[in-house]
Parts: C-alpha cells; structure tokens; sequence
C-alpha cells in the first residue's frame, strides 16, 4: 500500500532512486539499529561488561530474520517508544536470559542518531560519487563547445555573444565547489552517538569511554566524548550543503527548460526513444526530467529550512526537534541524490543545437555587440557620451525595424568616425568573444588538477545496499 | 543631502526607495505616527472611559487635547527607553508630563501595553488593507481592460514552456482577472477577520475594567473604528498570519503575471514588453539593452513577502497568555510586508497602464507555429477516419522528424501512405489554421469579464482616511473621532 511517490510501484523511481531508497527502507534502518546493539554487546563483552556469552548470542540473533516482527509489529501498536519494542524482539530472540543485556546502558537516541549518521554517510558517498561523474560529463561538454557561439542573456534578453563553454564551466564551477564541500564535512559528520539518557554516560559504567569509542569504531565511525542530542548543527549544515547543491543542479536544469523554448531551442534535454510527452498534442517534446529537478529542488529547500528549525533544541534531548529531523532527513537524502542522478542523464544525453545558437545570435546581430563600438567609439568622443548616443540610436532602430549600423553609419556625429570596413564587425557577433575561450581553457585545466586530489571515493558502500 | 543621516534601510534609501515601496507606505509606518497612533488608541481609551464613568470627564478631556506628538518631549522618550527598555512607558511618561491638573494620573487606567500596541497595529494594518484594496481594484480594472481589448486576438499556448496548442492572449489575461478576483475576495474576508481592537489587560481577563470591560471594549472599539474581538488575541496571532499570508498571495499572483510579461518579452518571443520610454537604460556596458526591469523587481518583491508568511506562521506558536518571541517578530514582519507590497501593487500598475502588445509578433509567432500548435486538431481529424490512437502515432512520428529534419509537417504527412490517399491536402490546411482551434477562448473570456465587473460593480469603494503624517500637518495634530 504505497501512499508515498517515493516508494510508488506501478510508477517507481519518479522521485527516488532505487539505490536511494534501499538506504532508507524500513528493514535495512532496523538492522543498522542492531548492528549498533550488537556491537556494543562485543566491546561491553570484551570488556566484561556483560557476560562474554551473552556479546555472543546478541551478535549471532541481532539480524532481523531471525527476530519474531510479528511481535515486535504488536508491539509498536502499544508503545510509543522507537526503538524498545524492536529491542524486545532481539531480546525474546536471544537464549538462556542473555537477552538482559541487550541495549545496555545506551539511550534510543544514541542507536537512531548513530544509525542516522550510516545513512547520511551512505548518501553523501553516493552524491560524491554521482557529482564526480557530473563533473566529468560537464568538463568534455565545456570542452567540446568551448569555441560554440551563443547568445548570453541578461534580464531574458539578450545581452552580448558568448560560448557555450563558458556557461558549462560556470557550471563547473560551482559542481567543484560541491564537491569540496562533501570532502570537507564528510569526516566531521563520520561521528556516532553513545552518551546515554543525558549525554553523561552515567549507566555505561566505569569504563563507559572506551565502551563509547570501541562501538562506534566497529561501526566505521568516530566518536566524540561530548554528545550531540541536542546539538544538530552538524545535520543543518549538511542539509544546507544538500540545499546548496541541489539548487545549482535546479540552476542548471532551469538553463536548459529556458533554453529549449520552442522559440529559443538552443538545448534540448534527451528523450528517450518512444517517450510520449503530451497525452493530446503529439508534437510535444518537453523537458519534463529538468522540471522534475526543479521541483525536487524546491522540496529540499523546505526540508533544509524544516531542519535547520530543529537545531533549537530545549534542554538536553527535545522531541519536537528531533522528530522533525528524522522526518526530514529521508527525504531530504532521496530528493537531492535523485535530482543529482537525473541531472547526470540530463548532460550525458544533452542536445546541442550550435546552428540555432549562431541563428538566435544574429537574430539583433548588429545589436547585439553594440558594446564592441561604445569601446570603440569612446577614445574618440568619450564614453558616457557613446553610451548615450548609441543607446539613442539602438532603440530608434529597434523600434523602426531599421538597421542600427546604418543608423550609425549615417549619424552626422559619429558617422565619419569609423571605416565601413570596420563597422563589418557589426554583422559577425561570433568573433566578439572576448576572452570567453581562454576563460573555459583555463577554468578546465584547473578543475582536472583538482580532480587529481581527489580521493576515489569517500565511503565504502554499505555492504547490504 | 550629502552628510550621513543613517537611513540604511533600502525602504528608506533617498535614491532607491522607489523600488521598494512608496512615500505613501513609508508615512504609515514611520515611527513617530506610530507613536501618534499610540497615543491615538490612549486617548480614544480615556474618552470611553470617562463616557462610562471609570475616569473624570476633565481628565479624559485633557488627555485628549494633550495626546499629541507636538506635546511630547521625544528627546525625554529616546532617553527613558534606554533607562528603562520597556517599550511604551516612555512615552506614557511623557504624555503624562504635558497633561494639566493630575489628569496624567487617568492615562492607561487598567490597560497592558500590548493592548495599546495590537490596537494600532489593526490600525495600521487598516490604512494597508486600504491602500491595497484601492490599487488590486485598480489592477483588476486595468486586467480587464486589457483582456477585453485582446479577446480575440490569436496567440500561442505554451506548457512546459513549449509550444502546446492556439489560444487568445485574452483568455491568457482571464487568467490573471480569476485570480485577481480571488484576491479582492480574500481581502474583503480578511478585512472582517483582521480589524479588531484589543482591551483585556493584563492576561486577557479584563480584571481591571471588572463589570464595565464589556462595555468599555464596545466604546473604545466603536471610537477607533475597529471591530470588538470576542476574547483576548495577546498570543493568538492567526489574525497577523493570515494578513502576511494574504499579501504573499496577492503577491505571487502580481509575480505571476510579471513573470509571464518578462517570459515573453524575450528578444526571441517578443510578443509583450513592459513600458518603454527612451531615457530608461537597461545596461551600463550594453547599449541595446532594453529590459524588463520592472517586472524582475516585482517578483523580487513577491519573494521578499513570501518570506514573512513563514514568519508569519511561527508567530503563530505563543507560550501561554502573551510571548513576546511571537508578537516582537510582527514589527519587522508586518512593516516589511507591508512596504513591500504597497511597493509591488504600485509597480504593476505603471506596468499593465501602458502594457506594450506586439501584435504582429504575436500574429508572426502564431503563423509560423500553426502547423505544430494545431496537431492536436489534426489529430482529431484525421483521427475520424483511422482512430485517434493511431493518428496520434502517425503524427507523432512525423512531427518529430518535421523537427529534427526542418521539413514540414503537412509535406511529410502528405507523403505518408496512410494519409496520401485518403485526405486532401486543403482539408488539412484548413484543419490546422489556428483561429479555428481557440476553442471557447472568447466565451471564457467575456465570462470571467462579466463576472468581474458584476462583482465590482456590487462591491463598494473603501473611503480613503487621511493618511498624513500628522507632524506635518500644521497644527500637528490628529483627532480621533
């Protein structure tokens, strides 16, 4: 019974990614819960914290087929705790009484948050991997359009020619900055949660700080001596970063929805074979995956605000707080690696149109590089001044329908300033590039130099996925 | 001009202010009528009272006559909010300095701050409400002109921002008068939910005011114009959320519409363009540029107004019988809102006023899309005869090599056997012309015009109340009625 386009089964993977969606499943977050269970049981065993027998029958049941969920089912009907009545099913699962020592001396909050930090890292090394690949997808587009002429718009309008390349390392730029970012906040957030009730370990006994740190390294993660309960900045930044990132793949997606208007078409998202885009107008072909990106954009600003909200902690474990959080995160997780997974798509498919560019470029093409003669002319009678008369005469000319270049040619002002030979400049906006391919050369070079530091990737993957 | 009165505040901004709201908005809020509003509500308070006998007649009298800015001494107010940090009792302090004879004694007899406060906030809220009321009227007008004007003009429906099917700029413009209409409807709602005073005291129980409180709220209610509440708002700001959420609302439909001019003002559409007039520069380095710069600003107020609706709504979540978390949260809220959408609602109506329409643009784009724009049409027809299903194959397939090939849709269909022998080629030429599938563009049209202006015609105008600045008036003063 799917309620949620999420885990939708005649129509999946809308809004989600199977690899995304495996991390977050209801089965595979209650074993990483007895994963944690279990590995606490082995150190507080080794330790002799609890009898080494009974570590041992806690590790061998703590796999969720081996527990009764019929009862554990029932027993989430009547309580209203997360986790004890799981905890009841791994107790009832283990022999001989040893099931007394499950859980012990743990908080609920120290196996969710625990188990939370897995997921995330799962998630962050998936869109590490993914962003990688975007990378590389971008850099051969920037290269191989580094020369392609376009228009570049300001205000919807266009402004002065470009190349594509440069707008794809623009792109690029900030694809980088992401990846940065991942690698910067990847081992600060790579810490679990073993404090108890009140973060002051009080029923771990003596020993409760070893205890902490030898579970949490069994499970790949750091520890920190101070808890984090109610301390969640570390989740707000990387929801922002997942905010962050996610808005410049709606930037990008948005780029393209603009730029296949069917009046503009300079870019066209691909279409597999036999996708059918209008139910009533067969002619239709539309950029449907890039809207979806945007549309997941906008839910993961609202989830990174919902759990940015949730960092005002009361006291030292706040329910409001966390239950927003842990709402949050699935979704926040999903949305952003599959906007990420479609933008990949997106590129590696992407339908250059280089002859509707260089077509829309000339669309004003006298207009267009009216900059070109303000510098031109301003050695002669100044800039202000140029600035004023050519703005004077473009839009007389735009608004007659009439060429700007022979406006200017026969301008008694500036008309005689400039060889007609000259002015033919006016007619090839393609050649007024500026330094827009030296830009993509260089920006290029940098980003493969970075790449070179790059580690492979930033976790293992979890096994079970 | 040239030395530094901090005003940094953009709203404030000698030069850019006009971006953001206007001189009109601006007096509304500027800090000494707010001060003036308070002692407004104060004295509107002691005539009630005295009219039930809870004060002296004299004292109420005299309260009036000195509850003036032009009797307050600012400077001792400025000093006694640092000493003290509370923010009414100042200039209590001071009001009670410029009465004569004790009657100081009589103001706020049994009120809380926050009475005082809320009460003029309604009020403030009032002269927005009006001010926004008059100009969404005004932009419903000019929308209806505009569609009127355009009913039947030919142009291309777009979806996914594709071409999709013919359609009138008209019924494009109905659009926006629906959703126009929605909005003066909502604000008349809100105007009847949102204009209440406030007058409980301390917790809301009216402990002060014991068996005359009931009364005393009719009074002073009846005396600020404002509608009595049923019980305390103190920590239940629905009111406010709803007033933010309202003008956010109104804003996105203004966006919307701006959003649309701007998307179709586009060098390579071209079909709508905001005013032009020469002497307005689009680029400092790009002397062609004409852009749509008003419209952006719109929709950058639009996004600015939808943020205080969030707010809005946490101030919804009040601890106990008064939070000031919630209520301090309303004076940046409110304000802001406020300016912004007086700012935004007088942006789009110089916008629409003189709207230009590129109507040949319009005829070129529908004329040289008619054979994609009509398909669906096509489809239909020719799907008499073979099956819809099967003509939308067929069609499919052939405008998608149309595109990729740069060939015509009707030459490439022609050729096809399933097609070839069983149809002419004029019957499809007739099919596909665009003025023939505009559906009930037109009737949409005239109804919703016709529903509009019925509805306006039954609504009656709000009367504008004065809304100078009362330091400026000359004898600085602003009687309550």
């Amino acid at each position: 019974m799917p309620a949620h386009p999420i885990d939708f089964e005649i129509n999946p993977a809308v809004f989600s990614t199977v690899e995304l969606t495996q991390i977050f499943d209801e089965k595979a977050r209650y074993q990483r819960w007895l994963d944690f269970e279990a590995a606490l049981a082995r150190v507080q065993g080794e330790m002799g914290v609890i009898p080494q027998e009974a570590a041992e029958e806690i590790g061998r049941k703590a796999k969720l087929e081996l527990l009764d969920l019929e009862s554990v089912h029932e027993g989430y009907l009547h309580s209203r705790n997360s986790l004890m009545p799981l905890l009841g099913g791994l107790r009832r699962a283990c022999g001989k009484g040893y099931g007394e020592y499950v859980h012990y001396g743990a908080t609920t909050q120290d196996v969710i948050d625990t188990a939370e930090i897995l997921e995330l890292r799962a998630t962050v090394t998936i869109l590490y991997r993914d962003l990688r690949v975007l990378e590389t997808i971008c850099l051969k587009l920037a290269g191989n359009h580094r020369t392609t002429p376009m228009a570049a718009r300001t205000h919807g309008q266009q402004a002065l020619p470009t190349t594509l390349g440069l707008k794809v390392v623009i792109w690029l730029g900030e694809i980088r900055r992401h990846i940065e970012r991942l690698k910067h906040i990847f081992p600060r957030i790579a810490v679990g949660q073993l404090s108890g009730a009140v973060g002051t370990m009080a029923a771990l006994g003596p020993q409760a700080m070893k205890i902490a740190k030898g579970t949490l390294n069994l499970l790949g993660l750091e520890y920190s001596s101070v808890a984090w309960h109610n301390s969640r900045d570390n989740i707000g930044e990387l929801a922002s970063i997942f905010s962050l990132l996610v808005t410049t793949l709606a930037k990008i997606a948005n780029e393209i929805f603009q730029l296949q208007k069917t009046e503009i078409g300079e870019l066209m998202e691909p279409v597999p074979a036999g996708s059918v885009a209008s139910s009533t107008m067969p002619h239709k072909k539309n950029p449907v995956i890039c809207q979806r990106v945007v549309a997941l954009s906008r839910h993961v600003r609202s989830l990174t605000g919902t759990i940015m909200e949730s960092m005002a902690h009361e006291h030292e474990r706040d329910g409001r707080c966390l239950w927003s959080e842990w709402l949050a995160v699935p979704q926040l997780c999903i949305y952003t690696g599959t906007a990420l997974q479609y933008m990949v798509d997106v590129t590696s498919g992407l339908e250059v149109r280089a002859d509707r560019m260089l077509t829309n470029l000339h669309l004003q093409k006298n207009l267009i590089t009216s900059e070109w003669l303000l510098f031109r002319l301003s050695g002669t009678i100044g800039k202000m001044r140029s600035l004023e008369k050519l703005h004077e005469l473009s839009n007389t000319a735009m608004d007659a329908g009439t060429s700007f270049k022979e406006a200017v040619m026969d301008d008694p002002e500036i008309g005689s300033l400039l060889g007609r030979e000259e002015m033919a400049c006016l007619d090839q906006p393609e050649r007024y590039l500026g330094h827009a391919v030296q830009i993509v050369e260089q920006a290029i070079e940098d980003i493969e130099r970075k790449r070179e530091l790059d580690p492979k990737t930033l976790g293992e993957t979890d096994e079970r996925l | 001009m040239n030395g530094c009165e901090p005003n940094s505040h953009i709203v404030e901004s000698q030069f850019y202010s006009g971006g953001y709201t206007t001189p009109e908005a601006r007096k509304i809020f500027c800090d000494r009528y707010r001060y003036q509003r308070w002692l407004d509500v104060e004295a509107a308070l002691a005539l009630a009272q005295a009219d039930l006998g809870i004060i002296p007649a004299w004292a109420a009298k005299n309260i009036n006559e000195k509850a003036h800015l032009c009797y307050i001494n600012l400077d001792a107010v400025k000093e006694g909010l640092k000493v003290s940090s509370h923010s009414l009792l100042p200039l209590l302090g001071a009001l009670q300095q410029a009465c004569d004879d004790g009657a100081g004694q009589f103001i706020h007899f049994g009120a809380t701050t926050q009475d005082i406060q809320d009460t003029a906030q309604s009020l403030e809220i009032r002269d927005v409400l009006t001010i926004v009321t008059r100009d969404l009227s005004s932009i419903t007008q000019q929308v209806m002109q505009l569609a009127e004007r355009c009913m039947d003009l030919v142009t291309i429906g777009r979806t996914h921002c594709q071409y999709a099917l013919p359609m009138t700029l008209g019924l494009k413009m109905a659009v926006w008068l629906d959703e126009l209409w929605r909005n003066m409807e909502r604000l008349a709602a809100l105007r009847e939910r949102v204009l209440v005073s406030q007058l409980f005291g301390g917790v809301g129980t009216m402990d002060a005011f014991a068996e005359k409180g009931f009364a005393l709220l009719d009074k002073f209610s009846q005396r600020l114009g404002l509608a009595p509440p049923l019980t305390a708002w103190h920590a239940s700001r629905d009111r406010i959320a709803e007033f933010l959420s309202t003008m956010a609302l109104i804003s996105g439909t203004l966006a919307k519409i701006a959003d649309e001019i701007r998307c179709l003002a586009r060098d390579e559409t071209g079909e709508l363009e905001e005013p032009f007039q020469m002497g307005k520069v689009g680029s400092s380095t790009m002397p062609h540029k004409r852009n749509p710069e008003m419209c952006e600003q719109a929709v950058v107020l639009a996004r600015l107004i939808k943020a205080n609706a969030g707010l809005g709504f946490e101030g919804m979540i009040n601890e106990h019988e008064r939070d000031y978390r919630a209520v301090r949260m309303e004076w940046v809220t409110v304000t802001d809102t406020s300016l912004f959408v007086c700012g935004l609602l007088s942006m789009m109506k110089a916008i629409l006023k003189d709207l230009i329409i590129h109507e040949h643009r319009i005829r070129q784009n529908v004329d040289q899309a008619a054979t994609l724009i009509s398909t669906e049409a096509l489809m239909f027809f020719l799907g008499e005869v073979i099956g819809k299903q099967t003509a939308h194959r067929i069609i499919y397939e052939t405008a998608m090599k149309a595109k990729e090939t740069n060939q015509s849709l009707l030459d490439l269909l022609m050729v096809r056997k399933e097609i070839a022998g069983k149809f002419k080629r004029e019957d499809l030429e007739k099919t596909i012309d665009p003025a023939n599938h505009v559906g009930m563009s037109q009737e949409l049209t005239r109804r919703t015009i016709d529903h509009v202006k019925e509805k306006l015609s039954t609504t009656g105008t709000i009367t504008e109340r004065e809304r100078l600045c009362p330091l400026t008036e000359k004898d600085g003063r602003c009687n309550v009625q």
